[in-house]
């Protein structure tokens, strides 16, 4: 059988589903998720992160289903951009486990730098649709 | 494990003997050697001790969870705890630690920089960019990458000079841009 990678456990939720955030394929939206993510108080500390975009279609195509669920973020407006990906059963986790590792090969993946998360964070706070005291201490410094 | 860092020598001897071959309680004659201070024998055993259980505290932490973008690592308390209160020993013992690993486990080696890349700029001084600096003549891409992001977050002079003398001679792609958007954007 297969061996599952050992970062998948990291990304997969306990009830079988994987998390993920629906944006348009442009830059000022891929933004947008950038800040769902880090807009959270479990963030400790501003790294540059590593994005994988998926096409919704692909997913489907490949017999995924989502579930609308409330992402967990600061910003209440990207909220109900959150999906979980349900994972049935072993197969569909492998099936998933493939298709990140074939865009991990073709290197689709997306590095947001940490300056650059910097400003998003910076501009979203001064439009006032991030409070900056929700956030931990280390990040609120860089702010 | 950060509690056992903080436990007095006196009790640390009991806590090592069963995992060293040193002689906690040695007999006379090894600690009155001509020339070699009893108090130098004790503490060099010590510091051995205590790194024993600083490596593997950190190799556990790192083998069970990797390191998130951005998320706190448990090993990330060890290293920042040791630093603190072994200042003149915790850097040689991760240094060790990252040439124990690189070899044969270079995802490890690469947890690790990033990991030791998030403790504060004091804390690192000059062995941290030594250590950086063998992360990127690494073989493998990922190491490299830990070792340019372990410099993007120290910043300042040394790490941008140091990207600066590797960007040219790095052949893979993504990981060549990576490095030249972090020079441009360190504020020196």
């Amino acid at each position: 059988m297969q061996r599952l990678p050992h970062w998948l456990g990291d990304i997969k939720l306990p009830a079988n589903e994987i998390s993920l955030w629906e944006c348009e394929n442009t830059p000022s939206d891929i933004d947008e998720v950038v800040l769902a993510l880090m807009a959270n108080k479990e963030v400790a500390s501003v790294d540059s992160i590593d994005l994988l975009i998926f096409s919704k279609q692909e997913l489907i195509d490949a017999g995924f289903t989502f579930d609308v669920t409330p992402g967990e973020t600061l910003v209440e407006d990207l909220r109900t951009r959150h999906k979980d990906l349900i994972l049935g059963g072993e197969a569909v986790l492998y099936l998933f486990a493939d298709l990140v590792l074939s865009k991990i090969n073709s290197v689709e993946v997306q590095r947001v730098s940490r300056s650059h998360i910097i400003e998003i964070l910076r501009r979203a706070v001064e439009s006032r649709r991030l409070e900056k005291n929700g956030l931990a201490n280390n990040v609120q410094k860089l702010l | 494990m950060t509690t056992l860092l903080a436990i007095p020598p006196q009790n640390m001897a009991n806590e090592i003997l069963p995992f060293t071959d040193h002689q906690v309680t040695a007999p006379h004659s090894y600690y009155g050697q001509q020339g070699v201070s009893n108090s130098s024998r004790v503490l060099k055993d010590y510091a051995f001790g205590i790194e024993y259980i600083f490596s593997a505290a950190v190799r556990t932490y790192l083998e069970i969870d990797p390191v998130e973008d951005s998320y706190a690592h448990p090993a990330e308390k060890v290293i920042r705890e040791a630093l603190k209160a072994y200042n003149l020993y915790a850097p040689g013992w991760i240094i060790n630690l990252y040439d124990a690993e690189q070899a044969k486990r270079p995802w490890l080696a690469a947890d690790l920089l990033r990991v030791v890349g998030r403790m504060e700029a004091s804390l690192i001084t000059g062995w941290g960019f030594i250590l950086a600096q063998r992360g990127l003549s690494h073989q493998d891409e990922f190491v490299r990458d830990a070792a340019v992001r372990a410099l993007e977050l120290w910043g300042g002079k040394a790490a941008k000079n140091i990207l600066q003398a590797y960007v040219a001679s790095e052949q893979v792609e993504w990981l060549a841009d990576y490095a030249s958007q972090v020079i441009s954007e360190l504020a020196v």
